[in-house]
């Protein structure tokens, strides 16, 4: 009716020639034709409502006598007909599936969870969080939806952090291998962007495994990760590629704060390890150049190692200064946006002058120098950026 | 059918675990443990009781950190320590160091119906019924007040 309505309100100011009209009105009367109602009556619902709260409240108040099997039995059904009611969504066209499926997965870790409760067993082992990130990814594979590729990853990232402090050789390696397999079958743009950070998430990982304690884990994952897009399509490059000087800008804040306050050598490090990783620096510098120039910035993160003694830790601060206004050239003279480059300028300036004049200066003046100095940089940032949109216009 | 390898796969991985719960009775054997609670308390999980177990010493020249053990009756019907490592054998239970005793994570807490929990701190002496399988897993069954 209401339809009907503002079709000839449209009619009438001449929005919709009468042809039009007709036609829209012929289609929805087809559509939906008079007399099928297609929403639940409002009793109904109410009457649903009162149902299911008093089924909850029945088996919340027997919860404690019900018998292992029967509350994971009660679980697992209650996932069913979640699963059940998406599949009619889908036929029918009501709702959305995907919140039913979504609300499945979770029943899912639920069962688990009610599982171990009611027969006594620890929940805070890494077979639940694994069992669900496996499963996200099988809905994923199924239905292709980007909301089970945002449970998965965080269940991914639920899985690396169960396995604190400790984690198997086994283990680490299944997971690196999901997680790289999920990367090389990924076609979308965010499956693609979450299962390259688990594989990020699972280079980080080896600090827990029996492995050599190296303080260089993140550098030798975006390596190995740029090694990697290699064997991967053009697209699927396209797409990635933006991330390694975001997440390699990232590692140098880390590296040049740990550096700044830290007294004295850093343990685990060892100059072995560290030309080691300038050689493997300068591999992916004559990469990158070769064939993924926009991820050239990784290979900075070569000389990490060798600036990282008492000796020549003066050298991180002058690469970072260096990295970020170079980077802020490089993305003004290639017209790419400017906010990221002074972002991470920005983000430098305040960890340099934090490690230097942190307990160095009385407290409000440290915080007034400090404020004056991001007002600066942000004006100087507005400025750049005027001057290019003027030049442009 | 699509639609319903899911639920069904996960319906199948459930009754896998719980199996696996029922295995370690149908295998293993049945010890007691004497046990003391410490900490009975959790928001979130509901009630269950914080447990260590006084009898399970450390033997010495162990390691602190991981250990792999097994148990045994001993001459009071009290389990204790029968082999203790830090490296895994067939069998082993995967614990830790616990000050100078061990624990493993299945063994240091047990969820109680709703109320119990209190009444469990207040006791000092209890004692914890478990089944180990023999290839180390262990089944928590029961848990009750020490008579002794």
């Amino acid at each position: 009716m209401e339809m009907e309505r503002k079709l000839r309100e449209w009619e009438r100011e001449k929005l919709l020639s009468e042809e039009t009209a007709a036609t829209i009105l012929e289609y929805e009367k087809q559509k939906h034709p008079a007399g099928k109602k297609t929403r639940l009556p409002l009793l109904m619902i109410v009457g649903l409502v009162f149902f299911t709260l008093a089924v909850f409240s029945f088996i919340a108040a027997n919860w404690q006598v019900m018998p292992p099997l029967l509350k994971s039995g009660l679980v697992l059904t209650l996932m069913w007909l979640i699963y059940g009611l998406g599949t009619v969504s889908e036929k029918r066209g009501f709702s959305r599936p995907v919140l039913f499926r979504l609300i499945g997965l979770a029943m899912f870790g639920a069962s688990l969870i009610v599982t171990a409760q009611a027969f006594h067993f620890s929940t805070s082992g890494t077979i639940l969080p694994w069992a669900v990130f496996l499963a996200a990814l099988l809905h994923l594979a199924i239905w292709r939806h980007n909301a089970y590729a945002v449970a998965a990853f965080i269940m991914g990232a639920v899985t690396l952090a169960a396995s604190v402090p400790v984690v198997s050789w086994l283990e680490w390696g299944l997971f690196a291998a999901a997680a790289l397999t999920w990367l090389i079958v990924s076609r979308g743009q965010l499956p693609l962007v979450f299962s390259w950070m688990l594989v990020f998430g699972s280079g980080l990982k080896l600090w827990s495994t029996p492995a050599y304690e190296s303080p260089f884990w993140p550098v030798w994952t975006l390596f190995f990760l740029v090694f990697l897009l290699l064997a991967l399509q053009e697209e699927q490059r396209r797409i990635l590629l933006p991330l390694y000087p975001a997440f390699g800008a990232v590692s140098l804040l880390v590296y040049l704060s740990v550096r700044g306050e830290t007294a004295g050598a850093l343990p685990d490090l060892s100059w072995l390890e560290a030309w080691g990783l300038a050689a493997a620096g300068a591999a992916v510098f004559g990469i990158c150049i070769w064939k993924l120039k926009p991820a050239v910035w990784t290979a900075v993160l070569g000389a990490v190692g060798l600036m990282m003694f008492d000796q020549s830790a003066v050298l991180l601060a002058i690469t970072a200064e260096a990295t970020a206004l170079g980077y802020l050239f490089y993305a003004q003279k290639r017209s790419m946006p400017l906010a990221p480059g002074f972002i991470y300028f920005v983000l430098v300036q305040a960890v340099i002058y934090v490690i230097f004049a942190w307990g160095r200066m009385d407290m409000a003046l440290f915080f007034l120098i400090g404020a004056l100095l991001l007002f600066a940089l942000s004006g100087a940032a507005w400025w750049f950026n005027h001057r290019r949109e003027e030049a442009v216009s | 059918m699509k639609n319903w390898v899911m639920p069904a796969l996960q319906t199948v991985f459930t009754a896998l675990i719980i199996t696996s719960f029922f295995a370690v009775s149908w295998f293993g054997e049945s010890l007691t443990l004497r046990a003391e609670p410490y900490d009975p308390f959790d928001p979130f999980l509901g009630e269950y009781v914080m447990l260590q177990y006084p009898d399970l010493e450390a033997p010495s020249g162990l390691e602190h950190g991981t250990v792999y053990f097994t148990l045994k009756e001993g001459e009071d019907g009290y389990a204790v320590v029968d082999q203790a490592d830090n490296r895994p054998f067939f069998g082993a239970i995967e614990g830790y160091t616990f000050d100078r005793t061990i624990t493993a994570p299945q063994l240091e807490q047990f969820y109680v119906e709703q109320g119990r929990g209190p009444e469990l701190e207040r006791e000092e002496n209890l004692q914890v019924t478990i089944d180990v399988a023999p290839w180390g897993a262990i089944r928590p069954m029961e848990i009750d007040v020490r008579q002794d």
